[in-house]
Parts: C-alpha cells; sequence; structure tokens
C-alpha cells in the first residue's frame, strides 16, 4: 500500500528538481535578453518586434502537450514580457515610466463646467469647500483653465451609476498632459423646485437637462406637465426663478433652488434612488502620497490574439483588482484606447510599480493619469 | 549689396534668435527637433514626443502632409496627422513642426502648427513662401536639393518680405554625382550662410545622408560647425516605418546622440 505522504514527497522532489531547471534556463534566457538589448541599441532595431513574439509563441505552442497549449501560451507571452523588462532595464529605458514626483496641494481657483447650482459646482464646492469657484461653458474650457493657470483644479463628471462614463471627459484626459489628482462620488439628488408657495396642481411646465427629465420618468408620468429640456438643470432653475411664474418648475439640486430663491417643491423624486455621478479632479502635476488608493491608466493593446489578456494578466499576478474598465475610440477611426481604475494601488508601493511596468511592457501604448485617493468627502 | 535685403548680415549685425513657446534658436541657442518622417498613429506619435523629449529634444517633427517621390508612396495622413500632431504635443508640451506643401491647408497650419517647415522641393514655390511669411508665424526653410546659397537666401528673401521676421534656414543635403549617401550634406553651408545671413541655420542630418549610421556622425559634425540646431528622424520601430525608415534612428540612439551632442557643443564653447 502506497503511503499518500511519501508519493507526495517524491513528485515533489520531481517537481522541485523542474523548478531549478526551469529557474536555471530563465537566468540564461535574461542573460541573453539582456546581450539581444544591447545589439538592438547598437543596430537602430526596436526592442519590441510583433512578429518575433508571435514566432517564439508559436514555436513554444507546437511542443507543448495538447491539454497544455493554451497555458504555454500565458507562459511564454510572460516571459516575453520579462525579457522586454531585462532589455528596457539594461538600456535604462524605463525612467520613460516614470511618473512625475508629486506636487502638493495648492491655492486657487476650482472650474466646473455650467453655471452656479449645477451638479458640477456642488461636486467642486463638495471637494473645495474653502476654494473660489469659476465657471466655464464646455468641459474643454475647464482643462484649458488647468493648463493656462486661470484654475489650480478642474471639477469633471466622468461617470454616472446609471448613464456610464462621460464620454467627452474621457477624450479630453486622452489629449490633454492632466492628471487626476482627487475624486468625489456625488448623490444626484433630483428635486422639483418653483416659485415659493407653488402649489403642483399650479404647475403647467418643467424646464430641466434631458438627464434630469428623463431620470425622473416616473415622478412626471400622468401630470400632464410640458417638459422642456435645456442646457443644465441650474439653468432650468434660474429660468423658473427669473420668469417668476407659479405655473413653472425646475428639476434640479437642492442647492440650485437655494442659489435662485426657490422652494422644494417636491424633495428627490428621481426613479432611481441610488443615482450617482463620479466627479474627478484634474490638475496640471500629480499629487499622490501614501493615502493614495487609486491609479488610473490609459493605454492601447498591441494586435494580436490575447493582447488584451497579457495586459490585464500583468495586473491580475500583483492581486490588483481593476473596478472600471472603458474603452473609448481614438482620435482617427479603427483605433482604440483602454482606460483603466487600478484599485488598492498605490504608485509608491513597489508591487503597483512592477504591475505598472509589466503592463506596459505589453502594450504599445501606456500611461499613467494619476494615483489619488478614493476616500469619501463630506457630502452636502 | 546682396538682392535679399532682409536675410543679409548686413541688415542686421547680430544673430536672430527665433522664439517658439519659450524655446530658442540661434544667437548661440541650439535647439533640437525630433521625430518621425511622418505621422502613422496616435500611439506612435505619443510614444516618441516622450523618448524624444526624455533625451532633451526642444521641438516634435512629424509629416502630415509628405511630399514623396513617387504618387504611389505613402503621402501622409493629411488633417488626421496633424491632429496627432496637436494631440502629441499637448501631452508632451514639445512644439509642433511640420511641412505645409500647399496653401489649401493655410488655415489650418496657421491655427495648430508652431512652426511652419516649407520643404525642399518647394524651396522656390514662391507664392507659398510669400503667404506663408503673410502668416507672421516662425518658419523653417529647407534648402532645395539642386539649390545654391543665394537661391536658398533669395527664397527666404520673400517669407521676410512677406512679414515673418522668424525664419529658420535648413541645410538638408544636395544633389551630387555621389550615390554612396542619399544627398551630399553640404556642412560648409553653414559657415558660409552664417557669414551672409543673421538667420538660424539648423542641419538636417537624416535626409542630408539618408543612412540612420551616418546620422550620428554628421549630426556633431555640423554642432561642430556651427550649426543652431538639428531635426532628426526619429522612430520607435525603423523596420517598420511608412517612410523613409532607412535613415531613421531608434529613440536608444537618439538619447545616446544627444548626450554626445552635448559634448562637443561643450567642447567648441
Amino acid at each position: 500500500m502506497t503511503n499518500p505522504k511519501e508519493e507526495l514527497a517524491k513528485l515533489r522532489e520531481r517537481l522541485d528538481k523542474v523548478t531549478a531547471d526551469l529557474t536555471l534556463a530563465f537566468n540564461e534566457r535574461q542573460r541573453i535578453s539582456s546581450e539581444i538589448a544591447v545589439v538592438k541599441a547598437n543596430g537602430n532595431i526596436a526592442i519590441t518586434d510583433d512578429a518575433r513574439e508571435q514566432f517564439v509563441v508559436d514555436s513554444s505552442v507546437a511542443l507543448a502537450d495538447a491539454d497544455n497549449k493554451a497555458n504555454t501560451v500565458t507562459f511564454v507571452r510572460g516571459l516575453i514580457a520579462l525579457s522586454k523588462i531585462r532589455q528596457n532595464e539594461k538600456l535604462g529605458l524605463l525612467n520613460a515610466l516614470e511618473f512625475a514626483p508629486p506636487r502638493a496641494r495648492i491655492d486657487g481657483k476650482i472650474a466646473y463646467q455650467g453655471i452656479a447650482g449645477a451638479w458640477s459646482e456642488q461636486a467642486a464646492h463638495t471637494l473645495f469647500p474653502d476654494s473660489e469657484l469659476t465657471e466655464r461653458e464646455y468641459f474643454a474650457d475647464v482643462f484649458d483653465a488647468v493648463l493656462d493657470g486661470g484654475a489650480a483644479y478642474g471639477v469633471v463628471p466622468l461617470e454616472n451609476s446609471r448613464a456610464g462614463a462621460v464620454g467627452d471627459v474621457y477624450d479630453l484626459l486622452r489629449r490633454n498632459a492632466v492628471y487626476i489628482v482627487g475624486q468625489v462620488w456625488l448623490d444626484i439628488t433630483q428635486c422639483l423646485v418653483g416659485i415659493s408657495g407653488t402649489q403642483l396642481s399650479e404647475v403647467r411646465e418643467v424646464f430641466s437637462h434631458e438627464q434630469g427629465l428623463s431620470q425622473c420618468n416616473r415622478f412626471l408620468r400622468n401630470k400632464n406637465w410640458e417638459l422642456t429640456a435645456v442646457s443644465n438643470t441650474a439653468v432650468a432653475a434660474k429660468m423658473v426663478a427669473d420668469k417668476d411664474n407659479r405655473k413653472l418648475a425646475a428639476i434640479a439640486s437642492r442647492r440650485a433652488a437655494e442659489l435662485f430663491g426657490l422652494e422644494v417643491l417636491a424633495p428627490d423624486i428621481a426613479d432611481d434612488k441610488g443615482n450617482k455621478t463620479r466627479f474627478i479632479v484634474i490638475a496640471k502635476n500629480p499629487e499622490y502620497d501614501e493615502h493614495s488608493d487609486t491609479v488610473t491608466v490609459t493605454f492601447s493593446t498591441n494586435h494580436y490574439s490575447g493582447a488584451l489578456v497579457s495586459v490585464l494578466q500583468a495586473f491580475m499576478l500583483a492581486g490588483i483588482n481593476l473596478k472600471r474598465i472603458e474603452s473609448r475610440p481614438g482620435a482617427v477611426p479603427n483605433n482604440y484606447r483602454f482606460f483603466v481604475d487600478m484599485e488598492d494601488a498605490n504608485i509608491l508601493n513597489p508591487s503597483t510599480r512592477d504591475a505598472l511596468i509589466q503592463a506596459a511592457m505589453q502594450c504599445e501604448y501606456f500611461e499613467i493619469l494619476g494615483c489619488y485617493s478614493t476616500a469619501e468627502q463630506n457630502k452636502i | 549689396m546682396a538682392d535679399y535685403k532682409l536675410a543679409a548680415r548686413a541688415s542686421h549685425p547680430t544673430d536672430s534668435v527665433v522664439e517658439v513657446k519659450g524655446r530658442k534658436i540661434g544667437g548661440g541657442n541650439f535647439a533640437v527637433i525630433a521625430g518621425p518622417c511622418s505621422v502613422e498613429t496616435e500611439e506612435q506619435m505619443l510614444s516618441v514626443a516622450r523618448d524624444v523629449k526624455a533625451a532633451g529634444a526642444d521641438f516634435l517633427r512629424g509629416g502630415a502632409f509628405k511630399p514623396r517621390t513617387s504618387p504611389y508612396a505613402f503621402s501622409g495622413l493629411g488633417l488626421d496627422g496633424l491632429e496627432l500632431l496637436k494631440i502629441a504635443s499637448a501631452k508632451s508640451g514639445l512644439p509642433i513642426v511640420t511641412e505645409i506643401m500647399s496653401e489649401e491647408y493655410l488655415d489650418d497650419f496657421a491655427r495648430d502648427v508652431d512652426v511652419i517647415q516649407i520643404g525642399a522641393r518647394n524651396m522656390q514655390n514662391f507664392t507659398l513662401l510669400r503667404m506663408v511669411g503673410a502668416l507672421k508665424k516662425p518658419v523653417l526653410l529647407k534648402r532645395g536639393l539642386s539649390s545654391t546659397i543665394e537661391e536658398l537666401l533669395n527664397a527666404v528673401e520673400y517669407i521676410l518680405a512677406g512679414g515673418s521676421g522668424d525664419v529658420i534656414l535648413c541645410e538638408r543635403g544636395i544633389r551630387t554625382y555621389e550615390t554612396a549617401t542619399r544627398n551630399t550634406l553640404d556642412l560648409s553651408a553653414v559657415p558660409v550662410l552664417k557669414e551672409r545671413t543673421h538667420l538660424p541655420i539648423i542641419v538636417d542630418p537624416s535626409h542630408g545622408t539618408g543612412y540612420w549610421e551616418l546620422v550620428e556622425p554628421m549630426a556633431l559634425a555640423a554642432a561642430a560647425a556651427g550649426a543652431d540646431g538639428l531635426i532628426i528622424e526619429v522612430h520607435g520601430h525603423p523596420e517598420a516605418a511608412l517612410c523613409d525608415g532607412r535613415q531613421s534612428v531608434t529613440p536608444q540612439i537618439f538619447a545616446r546622440l544627444m548626450k554626445k551632442i552635448h559634448r562637443v557643443r561643450e567642447a567648441i564653447a
């Protein structure tokens, strides 16, 4: 009768021998990679060679057992990534990924899109209660203000819990040299607001942003009110205040009602009570410290089957959860860019750095957009 | 008195300095313009911009409109290419140098380009010279491949007469009977031009030689000869470049070259 413990010990002995052989072979492979790096550098040859990588993968897969072919792809792609890291190290090229040193929080105005009473203004006020706010017409103007010094920071919406990504803002992150330095999730609590003393029965027409109207479908149903979309919920509230007419009401925030001297006629009227929008803080320089817990990156992959898997695998191996992945079209057709939020990650943490370098080696282009804290701020 | 009054050294005894977004060329200021021959993809431009900036380049080049000998060769991405240059410039902070081929896109260049390049083949396109001069923007004028130095100076006079005062001249090799190199890089043009004009002079060792192996030695020689700057083709994957891969250097070679340039500049100071 076999003793399982003895049998396991024997198998483990064989396994350890293979692991040792693999390690020695890996050492040798990395040493050869260093030599290759020098030849490539002197020979005007790029480190990455897609066709050669595919050849190495295919040749290895051909050698693999039938039930081990898929894992062999993963294994060899990993080896290639480690080889490229070694080559970049050898040539001192990992510096290109070096994230700029953090800057301390500065004083200055906070730019947001819209007018006072808009949700963006509320987010800006939540994040910077003691700062002077400055309004801009378009999201692009908020980015420009941050870049040209018109504002120290900008606050823009990045995603809504129902509607998803704010595509324009992702595109602006792709195009501009700004960093994400903070964020807040804001509860979007829509209210029906009107002239003080207005009864619901007096209302004939309701103004709001298109989204504001659609978020309150159930409340508006069977009311027989005329619904008019305007550019912004705060603009809607202001229109009602300016016209001073009890037949008019707006769907806007409580803060907008207060700002324009209106009364909340019906609070919290959205169909979905959990409606939230995530706003990010953008700045000209990165700001991070040991309390940062999220790293946002953007990258594009090379074009081979499994290219995205090999990038994601780098995060998996570092034990990093990816909270959000967004794909956006590039500036010209047939070109896509991924945006990823890494949870419990910090650029100051060596395991995060290793994961970033590993992932970058698998990408055609890789850029760190920010390292910041998602700690909940006080809500209004 | 030369026919070219505004370009002549006599009209302006001190060296002119061209300043673009805080970067200076001329009068002892040395600047390097680097980037791929042609703009291919967004990621290519972003990567190369980051690499050449890290190596110390001052400007980003990249062709969106390409003058090609064959009408069937890749002729550039056009306005899409300009868009990608803008993104790479915004991300890297490097100003854009790119070539205009005709007046068709004059408004786009006036709005988006920091230094408008007039290529060797358009050096004597006098209508274009006047129109670009009238934009009053910095201009980089390349010497025609069969043009004399006098012809170059007369050509630049059109731009200056058009209204622009910020013109950089560029020696990029001329057509001779030698076939070992793509062109014959006339480095003696640098001191000759220095004597005749106050305008800054840069050298293009990439087009000047046509071979990446010759880019570094000729770049160093140009710096030693007193050039005010260089324009160098850099590509992340030279062997896969859609245009002029043979004369493009990798970012690694470029970084090494930049260190040597620095040492040559110190040696001749």
